[in-house]
């Protein structure tokens, strides 16, 4: 071997030394990388798929699948050919009466209509069991997803011709319903999901159940429809059978939430067209409870004072909610933010409209109201004393005590005179009240007085109205 | 010198050498590579390969939610979405996702879009999710659409979860009361657990008689009514008429014998008048035999304050009272004269009105082919209660009364009624369409005072 070769081989032999290291190091890194993967996929397959292998519905009874935990008793129902569901069906029929069968009868349906809802109408209208089947239809109705509603419909309709008399007692009358009592509640829950295919449901069936639809049934249509596509709603409420007048105020009230601004531009251009309705008021609401500033600049743009009274009083008439805003969670709805706000424009506009407000603000600590109207200029002050009103919750005798404890002298009459003059009951009950109560004998003839004069007053206005 | 040979001069021999030279060094290197290598490296690098890959794996089957900058938007069309891809969805989410879920479509615009899709929402999670479903009700400040969630949750939700919707109640921030959908709640968990509905009452009693209690004494008493009326004894404030009435009814349901011992074992008791009553009516309608067993076994002061009960408002078929307080007359009145006569002869007077007032005819052919020992006091206690409108009934089959002693005082009495004073009495009487014989019959057995109806 010459020198030079032997100079080669040792470089040679490092090099090799190399080489095989760099291999090693890659056959071992591919090695492991395959092994990791082993490891991590079925980790990685089982969450991808979030779905454990159902078991086959060939070694379940109905019992089985139910007491399983959810996921699993969702995967087997799933999984599950029609065969094996219309046999658990059976299964549940063989189940004696009791809460095991109402929890199973409750827990299958509720799931089968999730996604199989044609599949759970059919097998539900089979079930000969009268209880049972009841039982299955308010799981059917109470569960069903917002794409079933149609064939909840009608399997009502369907069952609601086999209707026979049934014992109306009050177990029976809890437990097992009749099909037709579930309608409405399909009805509603559909209207909001697709009131187009209501409306459709409604030209097909005219007189579901029987009986004629009444105006309110395509009232909640339109209102729904016409917040979804105010051009189609109009078309139908002008071809319903139902008359335009009753139900134009649900198509403002839908457009409104369609697009606020051109509803309240259209209702302020009409606003003194009959056919509105109580539409001017409901818009105000919608506007109160959206942005004040707007419901504020729609009063003023209405056409005369009428029609903004008008407006306020059946806008406001149910807007107060007793109680305090924590109380309610509705900051904007406590009967002192309502009187705060409407007391801000001229008196002219609210006069006589804040009697609720008051009734419900009265049922909560009395001298907060009676301070409140005391903090109002003179003027005001004697606007709003005579919209005072007791609430239901309190007799005469209470609500006088409070007036006396912390009115002003001034005012007490004038808030005695109006909780009298707008109660709503008649003033006998009061009477008594006053005459059991422990004040003394003028201030209780004071009293009867005032309500003496309060009651010729009312009789002299029905007369003068009859 | 000569050079030493030691074979390794031999060109064979070195290429030998370098060979095995070469192959240990391959060998040494390969082995050095494989262990330079660190496992634990590998796979967390495999794993954090995978994570990527997963994540993208459920991104496919949660597209109705993804990309999570379209998340609000989806979300808003749930109520179209079928449950099979909610359920994927909803069961991989996180918590704060599903919060976040709830809290978008509170803030959706007011109206039907939003009802729809947060009832869709719950009603789906509440199967697949219940804890998060009802805390996220919890957490909703928006309390007009967190009522179209309690709705959605009540009516969907699984029977084993009604315990946790009712605690939910309590907690709720802002209560509003709505007694259709608690009535809901608390009646499907006295259907199927009623133990449980008992434990909730004692820890969240009510101060007055209430709903609760008697839809769980009217299923636990069906279900196990040993249960129920050991819970019941057990403490003094729950005996309410109502507790006793619905307890005995629903105990009733499924062991008539045993209802009965437990009323006749507790007729005297306060409070459980309307209990006996109750069952009483039941029995009369439905079980006869049952019936007259129960009300010989009273006391005769509870067997008369019974009798009284059932026959008192006693009308006919009506769809607007529920069927458990129906009285049919047809069914009352022929059970009663099937009794000792004491026991009916002051109260079938009201029951045989009722009955003239539905079918006069029927009412009049049932007295007339009754024997007289039990025609007669059946005519006599209606002549005696008689109203106006039945008033020539009330002369004509009073006129025929077999025992002249109760025909005179029975006449007597209806002859005093026609007026306000004795004076009137006798103005009326003249005024009958009777023979003169019949008015001076009238006059003469005429009670000094008119008894109340």
């Amino acid at each position: 071997m010459n020198r030079r070769f032997r100079t080669l081989i040792a470089p040679g032999l490092l090099l090799l030394a190399a080489i095989s290291f760099f291999v090693g190091r890659r056959t071992e890194e591919k090695a492991l990388a395959a092994k990791a993967r082993l490891k991590a996929q079925p980790q990685t397959s089982r969450k991808a798929e979030t779905r454990p292998e159902p078991p086959s519905h060939r070694q379940l009874a109905v019992a089985e699948i139910l007491a399983l935990p959810f996921p699993e008793f969702y995967e087997a129902l799933r999984a599950a050919p029609g065969e094996a569901r219309q046999k658990w069906a059976a299964e549940l029929e063989k189940i004696p009466p009791g809460p095991q069968r109402r929890s199973a009868v409750k827990g299958f349906y509720k799931l089968l209509v999730q996604f199989d809802p044609k599949t759970a109408s059919t097998i539900v209208s089979e079930i000969t069991d009268k209880d049972l089947q009841s039982l299955a239809v308010s799981a059917l109705v109470d569960a069903a997803p917002g794409f079933a509603m149609r064939d909840m419909a009608e399997l009502i309709l369907h069952l609601s011709t086999k209707e026979t008399e049934v014992s109306n007692s009050f177990a029976d009358v809890m437990k097992e319903r009749q099909p037709s009592y579930y309608f409405g509640d399909v009805i509603s829950e559909w209207i909001s999901i697709d009131p187009a295919a209501v409306a459709r449901f409604y030209d097909e069936h005219p007189k579901p159940n029987g009986q004629e639809l009444f105006f309110n049934d395509y009232r909640e249509v339109i209102i729904a429809w016409a917040a979804i596509d105010p051009k189609a709603a109009r078309d139908w409420m002008e071809k319903s059978p139902t008359q335009i007048e009753e139900v134009y105020d649900g198509f403002i009230s839908g457009w409104y939430i369609n697009d606020p601004a051109a509803a309240v531009s259209y209702v302020l251009s009409h606003a003194t067209e009959p056919i509105l309705g109580t539409a001017v008021s409901g818009t105000l609401s919608e506007l109160y409870l959206d942005s004040k500033d707007e419901a504020k600049k729609f009063i003023e743009a209405l056409p005369d004072g009428k029609a903004r009274h008008d407006a306020i009083q059946h806008a406001f008439a149910s807007m107060a909610r007793a109680g305090t805003a924590e109380e309610t969670g509705e900051p904007e709805r406590t009967p002192r933010v309502v009187a705060e706000w409407v007391t801000q424009f001229p008196p002219d506009y609210w006069n006589g409209t804040l009697r609720e407000t008051f009734e419900r603000w009265t049922e909560g600590p009395p001298e907060e109201v009676v301070a409140w109207i005391q903090s109002q200029s003179p003027e005001i002050e004697a606007f709003l004393a005579n919209e005072y009103k007791r609430p239901l919750n309190k007799t005469a005798t209470e609500a006088i005590t409070t007036i006396v404890q912390f009115a002003e002298p001034n005012l007490r009459d004038q808030l005695i005179t109006a909780m009298f003059r707008n109660a709503d009951q008649s003033l006998d009950q009061d009477k008594d009240s006053i005459a059991a109560a422990s004040f003394p004998p003028e201030q209780k003839n004071h009293l009867l007085q005032i309500i003496a004069r309060v009651e010729a007053e009312k009789s002299s206005n029905q007369n003068a109205e009859e | 010198m000569p050079r030493l040979s030691n074979g390794l001069n031999s060109s064979g021999i070195q290429v030998l050498v370098i060979a095995v030279a070469a192959a240990v060094l391959a060998l040494a290197g390969f082995e050095t590579g494989r262990h330079s290598i660190d496992a634990a490296a590998i796979e967390r690098t495999i794993a954090s390969q995978a994570t990527p890959q997963h994540s993208s794996d459920s991104s496919v089957s949660s597209r109705p939610f993804a990309p999570p900058e379209r998340d609000h938007i989806i979300i808003r069309d749930i109520a179209t979405v079928p449950f099979s891809e909610l359920y994927d969805v909803l069961k991989s989410a996180s918590r704060e996702e599903l919060f976040a879920w709830a809290t978008d479509l509170e803030r959706m615009p007011r109206g039907p879009r939003q009802r729809a899709a947060v009832t869709a929402y719950y009603k789906s999670l509440i199967q697949v999710n219940p804890r998060a479903a009802i805390d996220a009700v919890l957490q909703a400040r928006n309390l007009g659409m967190r009522d179209v969630a309690i709705d959605a949750l009540t009516k969907a939700a699984p029977e084993s979860i009604w315990g946790d919707l009712a605690e939910m109640l309590v907690h709720l921030p802002h209560p509003r009361h709505n007694p259709l959908r608690e009535n809901e709640i608390f009646w499907n968990w006295s259907c199927v657990d009623p133990e449980a509905l008992s434990q909730f009452i004692e820890k969240h009693p009510a101060n007055e008689e209430d709903v609760r209690s008697m839809f769980l004494f009217s299923n636990w008493g069906a279900i196990d009514p040993i249960a129920a009326r050991d819970w019941l004894e057990a403490d003094a404030s729950r005996q309410t008429k109502g507790a006793f009435r619905s307890l005995v009814g629903g105990w009733s349901q499924v062991d008539r014998a045993g209802a009965m011992e437990y009323a006749v074992a507790n007729a005297v008791r306060p409070n459980f008048d309307e209990a006996l009553n109750g069952l009483e009516l039941y029995f009369v309608r439905k079980f006869p035999d049952d019936a007259t067993t129960l009300i010989l076994r009273l006391p005769q002061e509870q067997a008369l304050t019974v009798m009284k009960a059932i026959s008192q408002d006693s009308e006919g078929q009506t769809h607007d009272v529920l069927e458990d307080y129906e009285k049919p007359p047809e069914l009352i009145a022929p059970w009663m004269v099937t009794q000792p006569l004491n026991l009916w002869n002051d109260s079938i007077g009201s029951v045989v009105s009722a009955w003239m007032m539905s079918d006069a005819d029927a009412a009049t052919a049932w007295l007339n082919q009754l024997p007289n020992e039990r025609r007669d006091p059946a005519i006599a206690d209606f002549c005696r209660g008689s109203s106006d409108e039945f008033r020539d009934r009330a002369i004509a089959l009073g006129f025929t009364i077999s025992d002249p002693r109760l025909r005179d005082q029975a006449m007597g009495e209806f002859a005093r009624r026609l007026g306000e004073t004795r004076e009137e009495a006798i103005a009326a009487i003249d005024q009958l369409p009777i023979s003169q014989e019949q008015k001076l019959y009238l006059g003469k057995v005429m009670a000094e005072t008119a008894n109340e109806p």
